[in-house]
């Protein structure tokens, strides 16, 4: 097929998965913390909002007709995966704004230094606060609909790489809580954590050591975890797919994106990062390679997305 | 009643009229090509371009033989395009599929959802460049044929190739010429009766399927969603369990044990 989808939609698939995985990680460290890391959501949401927001109008620049985008408002078709997805994302972007304004109205309690209408404002919204246990928990599952959602949208298709393909939903699951993770590494550990917190109505403390090191353990798994899935991906397209599948498989890692699939997506987004994260578990860490495999996380999800959105149009 | 469009592949000579009948009725400008060593042209069915012969050269033994298909949208009665239309711009009218001109957003998914590659929404413009807009295919000359008119194509063609009327005669019709045929050609066969529904494109061919560069059994491409759905909400369950729920078990009983040696 000609190449329909470009890079627009690769930035929106990485940047949809960044923002729906940091939820999805900061809720569960958080809950099974027993809240000890109420910071954590609150950076997912505050980088997160914005980049879905960003993700949508990606969206609308990629379409032929853009004034006519509201379009998608007016129907309701579950069978249609770009259509929920419309909504999935409008859900999750509406409901993120209305928690950052919860979090953020409480930090008037704190009588922190505000001009008196603001305060009054926030101290207005924050005897709404008490919704924002019920909405947490529907956010998670907007989020966990929003990672799937890119995948499914893919596979729902007649495209080889991705037609039927019952593990490209899971491997860009993978990917998406993975970066995810990696968008709050950064943040936490560059400082920013904490104002966003004390921002936010939070006390500014910085998330207990323990959780943030339990946190670089599972980081390691999910790499491991990725890596396993990604190589069932493989193996899926090439034995089980017939020719088609095999030649998308070739695609990948003998043809046009081989470059950029063992460069990008194996050695700088999976393999690299794994040994700076091991070698900082085991020893001493350093913050500069907690950093830098965060980063190079992150940018694996970027070429991951590229070679198969990118890939996927040109077997 | 519904109509269908009966193409005799064993009649085609791949003089290309119904492109030029096509393109020339539904006011589709002419692509710029090059030579690429065929006579096939233009490559690839585009927004501007709705039918067009496939050219495949099948060798058998020391016989290269020279199969024609004439391409375009199958009007399938289980359209992968309608079903994955995000605002519902695609919508079956009687046997025709067709894609609302004015309400089409142009996002794409349609393109790659088709099993046959047969709608697309990037074009040469005539400006130079590629443009992107809405979805276009082959709309069985709707404007002809709601006027007892046949489509482009069919008027057109010079060899009795193809032919356009009630869809029960014409599969009748395929079915007699495949029974003439198989004397010939053992693996004549009608393409398009029973997949995804019924396509209302019907085939003659003198070969399988796959030889023509059809899919043998054409794939709708929301067939699998619900899998793929379960897929991604099923693994992201297991990740929140593993790693994630072992690991803050296992530091919640080593905060409980380095407690009790505290006290």
């Amino acid at each position: 097929m000609t190449m329909t989808w470009k890079w627009e939609l690769v930035i929106y698939l990485w940047i949809a998965g960044i923002a729906g995985g940091a939820y999805f990680v900061a809720f569960v460290v958080n809950w099974l913390t027993g809240r000890k890391a109420e910071q954590l959501p609150k950076i997912a949401l505050l980088v997160g909002v914005p980049l879905v927001l960003v993700g949508s109008l990606l969206l609308i620049v990629d379409l032929g007709e853009q004034l006519r985008a509201w379009h998608l408002f007016t129907t309701f078709k579950i069978g249609s995966p770009m259509n929920m997805g419309t909504w999935i994302l409008t859900l999750f972007a509406v409901i993120g704004v209305v928690m950052l304004v919860l979090w953020w109205s409480k930090s008037a309690e704190r009588g922190s230094t505000k001009p008196a209408a603001l305060s009054g404002l926030a101290g207005a919204i924050s005897r709404l606060a008490g919704v924002l246990g019920v909405l947490s928990w529907i956010q998670l599952i907007l989020a966990v609909l929003l990672i799937a959602y890119t995948g499914v949208l893919l596979s729902a298709s007649n495209q080889p790489m991705w037609a039927g393909v019952l593990l490209l939903p899971a491997l860009f699951v993978v990917s998406a809580i993975a970066t995810g993770m990696a968008m709050l590494v950064l943040v936490m550990r560059t400082g920013f954590g904490r104002w966003v917190d004390e921002f936010l109505g939070g006390a500014g403390e910085p998330v207990p050591n323990d959780i943030v090191h339990t946190m670089g353990l599972a980081s390691i798994a999910l790499g491991i975890i990725e890596i396993v899935v990604l190589v069932g991906f493989l193996v899926w397209l090439g034995f089980f797919s017939g020719a088609a599948g095999a030649a998308a498989m070739a695609v990948l890692l003998t043809g046009p994106m081989s470059v950029l699939f063992w460069g990008g997506v194996v050695l700088l987004g999976l393999v690299i990062p794994l040994v700076l994260e091991v070698v900082s578990v085991r020893g001493k860490e350093v913050l500069g390679s907690v950093l830098a495999s965060a980063s190079l996380i992150l940018l694996g999800g970027f070429f991951l997305r590229a070679v198969v959105l990118l890939g996927g149009q040109i077997v | 009643m519904a109509y269908a469009m009966l193409i005799d592949e064993s009649r085609c000579m791949a003089c290309r009229g119904c492109q030029v009948a096509c393109k020339q009725w539904n006011d589709n400008p002419a692509e710029e090509t090059h030579n690429w060593g065929t006579y096939e042209n233009p490559p690839e069915l585009s927004a501007i371009t709705w039918t067009k012969i496939k050219f495949t050269e099948k060798e058998e033994g020391d016989e290269v033989r020279w199969l024609f298909l004439k391409q375009g949208c199958m009007h399938c009665t289980e359209a992968s395009c309608e079903a994955v239309c995000p605002t519902g711009a695609i919508r079956h009218h009687g046997q025709y599929v067709l894609v609302d001109q004015q309400w089409c957003i142009g996002c794409g998914y349609c393109v790659a959802a088709c099993p046959f590659d047969a709608i697309h929404s990037i074009f040469e413009s005539e400006e130079g460049g590629e443009e992107k807009a809405t979805a276009r295919k082959c709309v069985f000359c709707v404007d002809r044929t709601t006027n007892d008119l046949p489509p482009a194509c069919v008027k057109t063609c010079p060899a009795n190739a193809l032919d356009w009327g009630d869809r029960d005669a014409m599969l009748a019709k395929g079915k007699e010429r495949v029974g003439v045929l198989k004397a010939s050609f053992p693996k004549a066969n009608l393409y398009g009766e029973h997949e995804l529904g019924g396509l209302h494109r019907l085939y003659v061919l003198t070969d399988e399927p796959s030889a023509y560069g059809l899919p043998e059994a054409p794939r709708h491409a929301t067939s699998t969603a619900g899998g793929q759905w379960l897929s991604g909400i099923v693994t992201a369950g297991v990740v929140a369990a593993v790693p994630f729920w072992l690991l803050f078990k296992r530091q919640r009983a080593k905060e409980a044990s380095e407690g009790g040696e505290g006290q």
